[in-house]
């Protein structure tokens, strides 16, 4: 990751840039308030702690995404939402999170990396390729494919779920 | 990917996003700052850093990697023949037991790994094997990724003197998650399922083999018997001896669920030997195509539909052309990495979808295009629709069409609705 020279913002002026779009990003990834909302708030701890470095970044919310994602996959493994949690929420008996919104998560956080962030920002948070493009530092063709193959991987994965 | 897909998608997403604006933000700075204090320093970065223990894991991994690969060097030097994974009973040194996450959630060990052949088919000259992994613990554990490293042994032991292709999703040593690679949760209710594809046999058919495979972590391969016979007094399956100076090889694909790879819910099967293989007369090819251009990238989606009264296998990728009123358009094409789920059953009525990415075409604009699909040698192509070109980018370069795999067509987000764009000609 490359180190830019403007003066660094503050991390207090970091979080309120980006503490709701890291509760979105958090939502997307798990279909779960409270757990997006641990999400976040580990993400901006994990910030926080790593400010001094982290704000010298091109994009230091690129490196709280990719934070954010890793703890995401990693609360899944721990509560295994996407091998239980689904038969949990398909159940008539458990009341719990909308199933589609679950099982498009768990296909979310299975995409590699870049096609996440992709698709995320570019369909869950609406950015333009462009924009999308300058967050991830890809050439726009890159991120152009990347979101075509995250869609295309989304829909396949969502069918594989279903089965 | 269609329109409706991609809307649906992005319906939910922005549903999602404005939920999260009615609530109340829960997080302040000082909250923040505190919790950082109670939790102490860290030296590991966490946008390289997935669990609790992943440092330890990916440790591990690359030791078991170099160990793999180092074993695969010496064996193959020690052999003099080139080849790798020629001895006896070798033994790749890997940690035995490592823990994923806080819960301790284990890796699945080989001791409770099984492998069990589905079926094995001679296909272009190459034997493949599905392969069944599942587990007989009672309790949940983890794999990761692809094996790590496949060979054939013999009856008696003796690795067959073939060289592994690595799988390319598996974790580079040293770095983060390569780019698909992913954990999966293996239990006794949930079996995944692989393939082994061996290629160019110059030697005596084995007869029968068995297949190792070592998973990351494992210290030693979990095995199933493999059995190469073809029929009675025949020699037995064995691939065809494509290039004497190349050695032979073992590749294994990606683990997908098996419910995936035979996904009964949606009612289809995995291939049953019997099943005739489709031909374009059964076929109905329709497709919905330009819609997603993106400048210098034009995406298109084409279905297939088995219009007759029996069920039938797509058991080859896609053969995909396009054509425009005045013959081909696209001469170069290529297959795109994507998880396989050939062999796909298509019951009556069924669809399965592939996808194509067409890139730098700077020929004269085609008003209409067909999309042409081969299956059995002969064609099928859909009505001609008006589409958008993706743009020139390098006219020394060719016009290329990427093409991805069949996969079963259930509708967006699991729906049942139809392919869009049917031409009704059969």
């Amino acid at each position: 990751m490359r180190r830019r020279a403007a003066a660094p913002e503050s991390f207090d002026s970091f979080f309120e840039r980006m503490s709701i779009a890291l509760l979105k990003h958090g939502y997307f990834l798990t279909a779960d308030r409270s757990t997006a909302e641990d999400l976040a708030q580990d993400t901006l701890v994990q910030v926080w702690r790593h400010w001094d470095a982290v704000s010298r970044y091109d994009s230091p919310e690129a490196w709280a995404r990719r934070v954010l994602r890793n703890l995401a996959i990693n609360d899944s493994l721990r509560h295994r939402r996407v091998a239980i949690g689904l038969r949990e929420v398909a159940s008539p008996v458990t009341s719990g999170p909308d199933e589609r919104r679950v099982m498009l998560a768990a296909v979310l956080r299975q995409l590699p990396e870049n096609q996440c962030h992709a698709v995320v920002l570019h369909d869950g948070f609406g950015l333009p390729l462009e924009e999308v493009a300058r967050q991830l530092g890809a050439p726009l063709g890159t991120v152009k494919s990347w979101v075509h193959r995250g869609r295309a991987a989304v829909v396949r994965l969502v069918d594989g779920e279903k089965t | 990917m269609t329109r409706d897909d991609e809307s649906v998608l992005r319906a939910e997403l922005a549903a999602m996003a404005a939920e999260v604006d009615t609530w109340t933000n829960p997080l302040t700075v000082s909250q923040v700052k505190a919790a950082a204090e109670k939790s102490g320093p860290s030296a590991i970065d966490p946008a390289i850093r997935m669990g609790n223990r992943r440092p330890l894991l990916y440790a591990a991994g690359a030791m078991a990697i170099a160990a793999a690969v180092a074993a695969i060097v010496l064996i193959g030097l020690s052999g003099g023949t080139g080849r790798s994974m020629s001895g006896k009973g070798q033994r790749l040194a890997m940690n035995p037991t490592v823990y994923i996450d806080s819960q301790r959630t284990v890796l699945c060990g080989a001791d409770h790994l099984q492998l069990s052949e589905v079926r094995t088919t001679r296909r272009g000259g190459k034997v493949t094997t599905t392969v069944r992994l599942s587990t007989d613990s009672s309790a949940q554990c983890d794999i990761f990724d692809a094996p790590q490293v496949v060979r054939l042994a013999t009856s008696r032991g003796t690795a067959l003197p073939t060289d592994f292709l690595r799988t390319p999703n598996i974790v580079p040593p040293g770095s983060d998650v390569a780019p698909g690679a992913q954990w999966m949760f293996l239990d006794k209710k949930d079996p995944l399922s692989f393939e082994v594809t061996w290629a160019n046999w110059c030697g005596k058919p084995p007869g029968s083999a068995a297949i190792e495979a070592w998973y990351y972590g494992n210290s030693s391969p979990a095995t199933t018997r493999l059995d190469l016979a073809d029929a009675p007094g025949g020699s037995g399956l064995s691939p065809a001896c494509t290039d004497r100076a190349k050695p032979s090889t073992v590749a294994v694909t990606f683990p997908v669920p098996a419910a995936s790879s035979a996904p009964a819910a949606a009612g289809r099967s995995v291939r049953p030997l019997a099943q005739p293989p489709c031909t374009a007369s059964q076929l109905d090819v329709t497709w919905a195509g330009g819609e997603e251009s993106l400048g210098s990238s034009a995406y298109l989606h084409v279905y297939v539909t088995n219009l007759s009264a029996r069920s039938c296998l797509l058991d080859a990728p896609p053969a995909l052309s396009l054509r425009s009123a005045r013959g081909p358009v696209v001469a170069h094409t290529r297959r795109l990495p994507f998880q396989t789920v050939l062999p796909l059953v298509l019951a009556p009525g069924e669809s399965a979808v592939t996808g194509a990415e067409w890139t730098n075409y700077c020929g004269p604009a085609p008003s209409r295009l067909a999309a042409v699909v081969t299956i059995g040698g002969t064609s099928d192509r859909s009505r001609y629709e008006a589409i958008q070109e993706p743009t020139c980018s390098n006219t020394r370069t060719r016009s290329t069409l990427g093409i991805v795999d069949y996969a079963p067509y259930v509708g967006p987000f699991g729906t049942s609705a139809p392919p869009t764009h049917r031409d009704g000609r059969k």
